[in-house]
Parts: C-alpha cells; structure tokens; sequence
C-alpha cells in the first residue's frame, strides 16, 4: 500500500486548511495527531476522495483518487467518529449487507460474509439487534464490522476512540492491533499510537512533525500539552 | 405524531419481531404497500363516517393482531405500551380543535381517517423491515430509472434512510431540549430550532460521506 500527496492544498474560502503537502505513506501503521481544527480529519477524507484537494493530487496505489473514485473506495475502509452516523439500517446484519449490496450480489456469500466478520470481532450474537439498543462502544464495534466486512487494502480511523468508555477502548485497539491491513489513524489518544510505525503532527495547515512514534510522541507532548 | 407512531414501529424492528409470525408478516412487502397506498387514498377521498368509522375499528383490530405480541412481554415492554399514548393524545388534540371550529360530525370524520392511516401504517412499518420497503420502492421506480428520470437505487436508499433516521432524530430533538432545559432555558421554538437544524444538517453530511465511503453509490 502507499499513498502520495502531491503538493496537494486544500482550501475553503480564504482559510487554508493544508498547504502543499508533499508526503509518501507506506507505513503498515501510521498515526496522526494535531490540535482540533489543524486539518487532521481533511487529509484522511483526501485519501478516499471524501474531499478534492484545491490543488496538487492524492495518489492510492498508484491510482490517481479524483479519477478512480469508485475502485479507490472499494480498497479503503473509513471507520468514522460517531458510529451514529456511519450506521444506516436499524438492525446490524441489514447495515452490514448495504456496504456488500455491489460487491457481493450474492446473498448466500453475503451473509456468510457478514457472520465471519462479526465472528471475528466477537460480536456474533449482535447479527440480529436493533441499533438503536445498542451502547455506544457496541455501535462502534459494528461500525468497524461493517467496514471490515468489505475486506479493504487499507483502514483509515478518525479517531475511533474519542465515544468509546476504557473497556471497549481497549476492545477496539486489541482488535485494530491484530488487523492484517495497514491502518492510518487519526487520534487524541496517544498511548493509542505509541505502538505505531509513523505519527505526523498537523497544525497550521502543515505538517509539523513526522517519523517514528517513541521520537515523535514525546516531541508532541512537549509542544502542545 | 406520525413521526411518534413510526418510531415506535421502527424501534420494534429487529429480524427477531420481523418473523413473529403474525398473517400480517406473511405478507409480501410489495402487497403490504400497495395496500397500504389505496387504503390511504379510499380513506382521503371519502367523508361518510359510515365507511371511516369501521375503517378506524378495523384499522385498530390489524394493529392490535399485530401488536399483542410486545404487548405480553412484561415489564420490558411498556415502553411499547406507552409509546401509543403521546400520538392519540395529540390525535385527540387535534380533533378537539376541529370540533371546536367545525362541529363535531367534522371533527369525528377527521379522526377516524387520521386514526385509521396511522394504525395501518403502524402495522405495515412494524411488519415490514426497511430493506424489504426499499426493494419494493426500487422495484418500483425502474421504469422511472430506464427513461433516466431518476435514479431509483438513490430514491429507495433516500426512503431507508429517511425511516431510520426519525428515532435518531428525535432522540436528538430530546437532547436538544434537555440542554436547553439545563441551561435554564425555557423551550422557545427559536432555541430548539436552530440547533435541531445545524445538527440534522451536520449529521447530514458526515452520513452522505459515510454512505459514499462505502461503495454506497453504484458508480453511475
């Protein structure tokens, strides 16, 4: 896997949110930090073509995002803040079956699909409920389910700890650190990355800081505590 | 009330209600719905009390085939129960108002239809899960879809996310009050309004990203 930023900016009005950003990632873990409204979010959404840069291009695996929307999507998995949002039928296994709807038209093989992924993360007897009786670590466990069933080349997460309480925190990461794919993640939790191959600071719309999280970490703690 | 009404037919659906077994489950959803659509617009077109009056009974007696399910599972489902008493409060509400307005043979003729199409509706929502209701509406819309009149895929999965989004909605809507009602505010429509509309817009957008990421758009 490796993504390229290509002088990529991206503006709204007169607010510059990134500026010029020349980076290559290639990491099987990859964190980044930065403080609210640094930009953080928008160059995760830039990987997936959720937003277009204003300038310069964003390339997944050699493909160019803007052009290949559609099959860059297919190998990108997004796991959002607020699995509210993300869930859009009432019952699990029906939410699940939406995101394989085009690529697995089988229903058989779709459900077989949908019962592994939840088999792996634990969460088989949630196949049948209704989200809206679920706790909000569960909603953020199927949220990642409905994700992980796709079977992406890469997971992004934007910041899929922030709703979560200690136990299913410590869940997720446990799940998230034994996942094959490599995983970009955007977070406040920093004990979260400690683990990770590369973290990136953001802050004014460019980036601050980058390489291995044991130099990067402690460098951010002492700038932005 | 309706949106009331619908939540609690939605919040009922899980696959487990979904194949309680009632005749009424049986059903195909297709059938369900287009007898649902003439049923509402016999009961808009007439204004005899003599056909809304059985109407409204028979409309009580499928709800209640339905229904009696929840309504023997203790405790856990008085919820349920209760969540019928707000949407005929207001139905009484209402029709107490056209009473005073229009006379009483009026008022009585509005609340038959109203009580009719929301205990109908009720029990093809509750009978009815949504992916089933978005495959009838595709379905339905391909003609539209081959003269490229619409896309009908983007109609149904409108419809499926309209249905699922009143609970949460209206689960915002309680949220916005309370803190309105903890800042010491008093409920003025103006300061649940704004709010209500900035949050319904924002969740708008992060689900459109949500449902783009997930391959939701077929691609044409």
């Amino acid at each position: 896997m490796i993504i390229e930023f290509e002088a990529v900016s991206v503006e709204r009005g007169a607010r510059t949110i990134l500026r010029e950003l020349n980076i290559s990632l290639s990491e099987s873990r990859i964190g980044i930090v930065g403080p609210n409204g640094a930009g953080k979010s928008t160059l995760a959404r830039l990987i997936n073509g959720l937003i277009a840069p204003s300038a310069g291009r964003v390339l997944f695996n050699g493909l160019a995002v803007a052009d290949h929307l559609i099959a860059v999507r297919q190998q990108i998995g997004f796991l959002f803040q607020n699995p509210d949002n993300q869930i859009v039928f009432p019952v699990v296994q029906e939410d699940m079956a939406f995101g394989l709807k085009h690529s697995l038209p089988d229903k058989t093989l779709r459900a077989a699909r949908i019962q592994a992924t939840l088999a792996q993360l634990d969460i088989a007897d949630l196949s049948e409920r209704a989200v809206h009786t679920l706790s909000g670590g569960q909603k953020q466990l199927v949220a990642l389910a409905c994700v992980l069933c796709m079977q992406p080349d890469l997971l992004v997460l934007d910041e899929p700890t922030t709703q979560l309480d200690l136990r299913f925190r410590n869940r997720l990461l446990q799940i998230i650190g034994q996942l094959p794919q490599p995983v970009i993640a955007i977070s406040h939790d920093l004990a979260m990355l400690e683990t990770f191959d590369r973290v990136m600071v953001i802050d004014q719309a460019s980036i601050q800081a980058d390489g291995p999280a044991a130099e990067v970490l402690p460098w951010y703690r002492a700038h932005y505590a | 009330m309706v949106s009331s009404a619908l939540r609690m037919s939605l919040l009922d659906q899980t696959p487990e209600t979904l194949t309680k077994g009632t005749w009424l489950h049986r059903w195909p959803a297709g059938l369900k719905l287009f007898s649902l659509f003439t049923l509402g617009t016999a009961l808009v077109l007439t204004d005899r009390l003599s056909i809304l009056g059985p109407a409204a009974i028979v409309a009580g007696l499928v709800c209640l085939s339905v229904h009696w399910a929840f309504f023997d599972q203790g405790p856990a489902s008085s919820s349920r129960s209760t969540a019928f008493v707000w949407p005929l409060v207001t139905l009484v509400v209402i029709v107490a108002y056209i009473g005073i307005v229009s006379g009483l043979e009026h008022a009585m003729v509005v609340f038959c239809r109203l009580l009719a199409l929301l205990l109908f509706a009720v029990s093809v929502m509750a009978t009815t899960s949504v992916t089933a209701m978005m495959a009838v509406v595709e379905k339905f819309l391909q003609p539209f879809d081959r003269w490229g009149w619409l896309r009908a895929d983007k109609v149904a999965l409108m419809f499926g996310v309209s249905l699922r989004l009143m609970p949460v909605l209206l689960e915002q809507w309680h949220e916005i009050r309370e803190a309105q009602a903890a800042r010491g505010h008093r409920a003025s429509p103006l300061a649940l309004l704004v709010p209500m509309l900035v949050r319904t817009l924002q969740r708008a957008n992060e689900m459109a990203d949500a449902i783009d990421a997930r391959g939701g758009s077929s691609g044409r």
